[in-house]
Order: structure tokens, then sequence, then C-alpha cells
């Protein structure tokens, strides 16, 4: 990764200090200094606590960077549509347990940078912005590993039971270095990937140009692969092929075939989605009520009189988990300070004595990590058993076991349902909508994910809290989750499928006998998408067969220079 | 015994993944590599978990849609894996510690690839990877594995480039202790 990143900022600036002809002719939407700055500015809040838990969802895809990138450029329409083909690269992205595969935000702000002022194509300027993502996630582990030191710091605080002291360690210092780690680079990089990727394709022969723009296409389709692998299954399969030929019947039917296919592929997967809650009968297993006895439960026990935790307390910690669970998050202890900050409210009216309430706060430093959102459930039992154990109702040391067996076992449910299922759908549907419909597309799936991410948080953390650790099993335990797990793999599917013959087929068009070969017969409009789906299938075929992602994409670099050199 | 390897045990090629990891079944587990290696089933081998029943029930809740889970001590995992009373076929195996890794080995569970990928921070423990710390007990434990002919490797998420234990870089008061 280190030669990569050496070896692109070599090239860089190689290319800036050779290029001392007439300046660069960028495009109409030329990245000024201070657009690049309010693009480094998208890139750090894309990272940053300010959006209540919706920075990751949001501002992180490159659906959303493009449409800001747009915005800030003066055409929100074309940076909508270049940002949703970038992210249908990154479908198969799975952040989890603060891994994360490449930083997508990065590609997603430069590439939509470099296509805007440049005029080059989605396609190239993907291949060109790639690399980029190395440079983001190697800053992402910068962060991770600087967030040790105000995670030390914050014990300190914490044993004098300073409150707004770890709330200094949590969120001023870490998103202060944050302006570091993210707003600067993200201008920098702005404001100088355009004018190297224009230098470059400039200076470089005219098949340059091409390999980038096949090399990008074929991103695309592998993006759409790792999707699509995420939800495949003996049943989805059908969901996909399904959807892709009726797209494909309805492009070769109608000129206003795309719009068709996507209005029928978004009631399909409602549908889908819908599905497995119709199906009654597998619901009623009557297990949940067997482990209930054994696990201590505070519900309805009577609130003592002095330092009662009130209604408000409890939203403070709500929020305070929303908006800084990742704040402060460090390599040695993750959310631990993001924990122990979130639990200050509740544990501050339990403890009305410094040395009690840092005995409690110093309780909750230790290294922590869940999935954020269905997270919140363990949030919620860890303040109702704060207020038992305040009440003597439970012994020392409860809230710590329920910690350690709650934590791995939510984030596996959390992570499958919200970033595996529902994130995989939402951001198929958004690229699909945004193909034809521009920023409405981006706009939908900020809408869907504000109230995936915000309705499951407050609903999980009231279940928490108000059924304890019980009630939480009970939801484990229950089929709800798996029901929306089996309907949004489905529903993925579908939407892929209404993708691969939309968008992943027109970004194919310089490919020999790919799409976009103009008006034609019906038949011959229907086929013009075969190759794309042909492709996407192929690429999933590799993934299943355990080829690894490194090696499928230097291919399709490799693939992308033999198909521009062959058309030479 | 469908799996039988030529010696007539079972033949632990078969084995979908074993690896350390403190949380077991999380987010990295139960989606990406069930996503990436689409086991049948799950085997957790840890001692306290096995005792502890609330734990126990939560981790077997969190098993993904089609992937069966299956909790038990380390060596009670080892007797139902080697006599065949679980499958090795397609198998997932999650242990606590390098210490539990070593045992199950022992135990007959002849694994050829050791995948470890979380050891969070604790007592006498150093990192030595992006979410690995280690004791010096520890990492002797997984020198033992790789000499015994484990292919032991440091691997978060399937998308990870997997780095050989020889290539780890070890702290230098450990290296000094060696000679």
């Amino acid at each position: 990764m280190r030669a990569a990143i050496g070896l692109s900022l070599i090239t860089a600036l190689v290319l800036l200090e050779g290029g001392s002809g007439p300046p660069p002719r960028l495009g109409d939407a030329a990245v000024t200094p201070g657009s690049a700055a309010l693009i480094g500015l998208g890139y750090y809040l894309s990272q940053s606590a300010w959006l209540a838990g919706l920075a990751y969802w949001t501002l992180y895809r490159p659906l959303v960077a493009g449409l800001v990138v747009g915005a800030i450029l003066g055409d929100p329409w074309a940076g909508a549509r270049v940002g949703a083909t970038l992210n249908i690269a990154f479908l198969g992205f799975l952040g989890t347990g603060a891994a994360l595969p490449t930083d997508m935000a990065l590609v997603g702000y430069a590439g939509a940078a470099i296509a805007l002022a440049t005029g080059l194509s989605a396609t190239a300027s993907l291949a060109l912005a790639l690399p980029l993502g190395a440079l983001g996630y190697g800053l992402y582990r910068v962060r991770l590993r600087w967030g040790n030191a105000p995670a030390r710091w914050a014990e300190r605080y914490a044993q004098r039971g300073d409150v707004r002291g770890i709330a200094w360690c949590n969120v001023v210092v870490p998103q202060a270095m944050l302006i570091l780690l993210a707003l600067m680079p993200g201008a920098a990089v702005a404001y100088l990937a355009p004018r190297v990727a224009y230098r470059l394709v400039g200076v470089a022969p005219g098949w340059v140009a091409g390999w980038l723009d096949v090399t990008g296409a074929l991103l695309v389709a592998l993006g759409a692969a790792a999707g699509l692998a995420l939800v495949w299954a003996r049943r989805t399969a059908g969901c996909y092929l399904g959807a892709a030929v009726v797209a494909m019947a309805m492009v070769a039917v109608s000129a206003a075939g795309r719009e068709m296919a996507l209005l029928v592929g978004v009631l399909g997967a409602a549908a889908a989605a819908a599905l497995p809650w119709l199906a009654r009968g597998r619901a009623a297993d009557g297990e949940g009520p067997a482990t209930r006895q054994g696990a201590a439960s505070v519900r309805g026990g009577p609130p003592p009189e002095g330092g009662a935790v009130r209604g408000g307390d409890r939203l403070a910690t709500l929020m305070t988990w929303l908006f800084f669970s990742h704040s402060g998050y460090s390599e040695d202890r993750r959310q631990g300070l993001g924990l122990a900050h979130a639990m200050a409210p509740v544990l501050r009216r339990l403890y009305p004595t410094r040395a009690e309430l840092g005995r409690a706060l110093t309780r909750y430093l230790p290294p922590f990590n869940v999935e954020p959102n269905l997270g919140s459930a363990v949030i919620g039992v860890l303040g109702n058993q704060e207020e038992a154990l305040a009440r003597g109702q439970l012994p020392p040391g409860a809230p710590e076991e329920t910690r350690s067996r709650l934590a791995g076992p939510v984030s596996g449910v959390g992570d499958t349902v919200i970033h595996g299922a529902i994130g995989t759908v939402a951001m198929a549907l958004g690229a699909a909508v945004a193909a034809v419909a521009g920023p409405a597309g981006a706009m939908v799936y900020v809408a869907l994910m504000a109230a995936v991410v915000w309705g499951i948080s407050g609903w999980a953390f009231v279940r928490g809290y108000r059924g304890g650790f019980p009630g939480v099993l009970e939801l484990l335990r229950g089929d709800g989750w798996r029901r929306v797990v089996v309907g949004a793999e489905c529903a993925g599917a579908i939407v892929i499928g209404v993708l691969t013959v939309g968008p992943v087929a027109d970004t194919l068009g310089p490919l020999p006998g790919g799409a976009g070969a103009g008006p034609g017969s019906p038949v011959a409009r229907a086929l013009a998408s075969l190759p794309a789906l042909a492709l996407v299938l192929a690429f999933l075929a590799l993934q299943r067969w355990g080829v690894r992602q490194r090696w499928l994409v230097t291919g399709c670099f490799g693939a992308g220079l033999v198909a521009a050199l062959l058309r030479l | 015994m469908s799996s039988s390897g030529a010696g007539g045990g079972p033949d632990w090629d078969r084995l979908a993944l074993v690896r350390v990891d403190d949380r077991f079944l999380h987010g990295q587990v139960a989606l990406n590599w069930a996503r990436a290696l689409r086991p049948t089933r799950v085997v957790v081998a840890d001692d306290a978990l096995a005792a502890d029943d609330l734990g126990r029930l939560a981790m077997m809740a969190a098993a993904p849609p089609g992937i069966e889970a299956w909790i038990g001590a380390v060596d009670e995992a080892a007797g139902t894996l080697v006599d065949g009373t679980i499958d090795a076929e397609g198998t997932m195996i999650l242990v606590r510690d390098p210490a539990s890794a070593r045992r199950l080995f022992d135990a007959g569970v002849r694994y050829r690839r050791l995948n470890v990928g979380a050891v969070g921070q604790g007592p006498g423990r150093v990192r030595v990877g992006q979410q690995v710390s280690l004791t010096r007990e520890e990492w002797e434990a997984l020198r033992y594995l790789e000499q015994a002919g484990v292919d032991v490797t440091l691997q978060a998420l399937p998308s990870d480039g997997a780095v050989r234990l020889a290539r780890v870089r070890l702290p230098r008061e450990w290296a000094r202790r060696k000679e």
C-alpha cells in the first residue's frame, strides 16, 4: 500500500512539475482553491461526528459525495450521475469492526472532481481516483492511532468524575485532529487530482484515455457483482435474472423503458422485502419467554427517591451515543471512550458524588466495539442495569458482563442487517434512481438511510432500556431480523438486476458490442445489455471461486489495457 | 463421518476456517467471512462461553440465517470434531486466543491453516497487528503451531492481505530476551 501511495505521489509531482507549458485548460467547472476547500469540508464531514450517526451512511458514499461535488462545482445533475457510477463500484463494500477495505469517500470526492473539472468520463475518473482509496485508508489508520492519546487522557478525567473532560477528549480533540487528517488532505486532493489527471491524459498517447475508460467500466461491473455476491443465494438468483430480463424487455419495447424498468424494479423490491412478513406461520416458534428466567430485568422496579434517572437523561445518553460513538474511535479502545461519554448523563444522575461517578465512568473506558445502530440496544441495557445496580438489585460487575456478552452477537446481527442487507439495497437503489433522475437518487438514498439509522437506533435503545438483557436476547432469538435479511436479499438482487441493464450496461458503451449502440431494432436494444449481464455473472463466479478482490481489480486494469491496445 | 481423509479420520482440509477471535461471532465473522466462505456451521470452542448460559444463548442467536451454531468447551469441541459427530466439511471454528487454538490442535483437530483475526488489548499483551495483541506466551503458542506445519497468518477480513507470522514485527524486548 505504501508503495502505491508513494508511486502515485511521485507521478503526481512529476506531472505537475513537468507541465511548464500553457496552464491546464480545465473544463467549465475548474476546481478553484475555494471549491477545493468546500470539497475538503465535505470529505471532513463524511467522517465527522456532526451528522447524528449519518455521516458514514451519507456523505461517505460516492453517490452522495458526487452530488455534493456537483453542487459545489455548479452542476449537481452531472455530479449525481458521476457519483452513482462511482458508487456502483463499491456496492460490495463492507466495513465492519474498524476494518475498512478502502476509503470509498476519498475516491468519491476526488473522482467526481476529476470528472466534472476535466470532462473525463465517470469510468475513467474512477480508474484514476481508485488508488486514492489507499491514501484515504492510510489516513484512517493514522486517525485510529492518534486516537489512542485522547482515549488515554480520558482516564484521568474519568477518575475525577469530570464529564466535561471526557467530552473534551472524545469530541474536541479527535474532531480537531480530523481537520488535519481529512479536511486538509481532502481539499488538497480535490485541488490537485483534476489537474494531475488532466496533465496525465493530455501528455499520454490517445489509447491511455481509452484504457482508463474501459478499466473503470470493468470496475463498475465488478462492483455490481460484489454487491450481488452479498445477496446471492439460490432463491435470489431468480430475482436477479428475472429482474434483468424484465428490464431488458422494457428497454426493448419502449422509449421510456429505463424509467419503467426502475419503477417495476422498485415495486418488485418492495414486494420481495414485504414477502417474508406476509408468510405467517413460521413466526410461532415459542422460544422467547423461556430465556427470561435467570436474567436480571428491572422493568417496573420502583425508582429510588433521590437520584432517579429522568427521561431527559436517557435521551441525552442516546443522543450522545448517536452523535459521538465513533468520534474518539481509537486503535486501542475502539468505542470505549465514546461509550463512557454516552453513559455519562445517566451515571451523573445515579452517582451524585464525584468519587462514585469517577468509579462508574472508569468502568466504561476499556475496549468496546459494537455496530452502533442496533448496538444502541446494548447502551439501553447498560443504562437499565446501571439503574438496577444503583438500587442494589444487581451484583457489581453485571454491566461489564453484559457488555462482553452482548457486543459480539448484537454486532453480528446489526452488521448483517444494516451493512449487508439494507445498506446494499439502499445504495443500489440510490444508484439506479440517480441514473434516471440525477440528484433524486442521492436524496432517496439519504432519506432511506436516515430512517433506517435513526429508526433502528431509537427503537433498539428503548427496547434495550425497557426489556433489559432478556429483551435484547429475545430480539436476537426472534426471527424479525432474519425476515429483514431474507427480504432485503431478494430486494437487493432485483435492484442490482435493474442496475445491470441500466447504468452498468451504459458504462460498457465503449466496449465492442456493448450497449449504447444507439437506436435500432427492439431486439438489438434488448441484447445490448447482454455483455453487462454476462460480465457481472462472470465476476460473480470468479468471486465465488475465491479469486481475491485485489487480483480482480488488477485484472480489470490489465483487461482494460488489452482492450484499449486492440482498438488501436 | 462423510468427509473422510486418507487416514480414515476427518478431512481437516475441508474446514472452512479456523480463526482466533476473542469476540467470536461478531460483524466481521457473521458478515464478511460468512459471505466469503459460506460455511454450513460455526463451532465456537471456548470453555468460558460454554459455561456462561446467557452469553451462549446470545451467541447462538446471532448465527446468520442458514448457518447453524454449536458452542462448547475446547476439549468437547475437539472430541466431537475428531469422532465425526460434527462434520469438518464447511465448518468454521472460532477460538478465543492462541492458547485455545493450540489446545484444539493438540486434542487432534489437525487444521492446516490458522487465521489470527482479532485479539484485544489486555494485561501483558503487545500490539503486533492491526487488531491483534499478544502476550509472549501467546506468540510462542502460535510459533508452536507453525512449527507443527500449520499455516498461521494474521488477517482481519477476507479482503485484507494475510500476513505470515514470520513477517510480523515483534516488540524489541521479546527479541532481546530470546538471545
